[in-house]
């Protein structure tokens, strides 16, 4: 029984990594690494971290966030991300939307243990 | 720490310079500014990554198995790219790479490429259709048969009313153009990744 709620926790994990990315967004801007990390914290090593890059690709093509390149005196130039309001908006909706089902879902879980 | 071709470990340069490598070919079909931007924020994400590690070949195995294989993430990206810049040119040049790159991205890209080739097939025999018909006008466009059946092609014997005359040719070719149009603006607007607002805006309350 635990392998298959294990088997479940990961695919809920992979599943919310577009919510999970715009949540580690919606902490401040980010550049690709940063985010790899916080989202290491939030979600666990669900999925390669290479992975986020088509992600903020999307991101960034549907005006949820904006990106600029910050050249650094040594290393490679690093491209920052940030939320724009319409990333901030649909953030937003999608932590009500989360609060509710986790409500719901939360209730019917508790009503079937009694 | 600067760029990691001039990174003093030579087993570190060795890993790097074969991850990418990967990426360079994931990442050919792209314009060339628009791969460098991508391949620099992944050299970026390495130097980091193997830099918090601790520097040295174990830390950049880890840190490159963690960033995951450039063959299996970039396609997607790229495939992306191609079809917004397809959406933005509209050259068939561009649509035709981006229909092969987003065939090769996956199953959904290959449905996709499908889908969206099947309509351009549609859009060139309309067009085809329109030109022939310039150049010879019996037998080709769009008749009323004598068993009342639509006819829209090519035969030198068809029996039947000729019912756009050689209207057929400029409306054919306009309905190929619109047609090949509004797929390439659909198509470029496509994100291999369902896109959040609309996927928020269809689920229920």
């Amino acid at each position: 029984m635990d392998e298959t709620v294990q088997d479940w926790e990961r695919r809920w994990r992979k599943s919310v990594l577009p919510f999970a990315a715009l949540a580690a967004l919606g902490q401040g801007p980010k550049h690709g690494y940063g985010l790899a990390v916080a989202l290491r914290d939030l979600l666990g090593a669900a999925a390669p971290e290479g992975t986020l890059y088509p992600l903020l690709n999307s991101f960034e093509r549907d005006g949820l966030t904006v990106a600029e390149w910050l050249i650094q005196e040594s290393g490679p130039a690093r491209k920052a991300y940030r939320l724009t309001q319409k990333g901030s908006d649909v953030l937003q909706e999608a932590t009500r939307r989360w609060s509710a089902f986790n409500n719901i879902l939360g209730g019917h879980a508790n009503v079937s243990l009694d | 720490m600067s760029r990691w071709t001039e990174i003093p470990d030579p087993d570190v340069r060795s890993l790097l310079a074969g991850y990418f490598g990967k990426v360079d070919r994931a990442l050919a079909s792209l314009p060339r500014v628009e791969a460098d931007e991508v391949k620099t924020e992944l050299e970026a994400h390495a130097m980091e990554a193997i830099s918090e590690a601790g520097g040295g070949a174990d830390a950049a195995r880890h840190a490159l198995a963690q960033l995951g294989d450039p063959e299996q993430f970039l396609p997607a990206l790229v495939a992306d790219r191609l079809r917004a810049r397809a959406g933005r040119t509209f050259s068939p040049a561009d649509v035709t790479l981006a229909l092969v790159r987003s065939g090769a991205s996956g199953m959904a890209g290959l449905a996709l490429s499908v889908l969206v080739g099947l309509g351009y097939a549609v859009a060139t025999l309309c067009i085809t259709l329109g030109i022939v018909k310039l150049f010879a006008p019996a037998g080709v466009g769009a008749y009323r048969l004598e068993s009342g059946a639509l006819f829209i092609g090519v035969d030198e014997n068809v029996q039947g009313v000729d019912l756009l005359g050689i209207w057929f040719s400029p409306l054919s070719i306009a309905a190929g153009v619109a047609l090949y149009v509004l797929l390439t603006w659909a198509f470029g607007r496509f994100s291999g990744r369902k896109r959040v607002p609309r996927g928020l805006s269809r689920m229920e309350d």
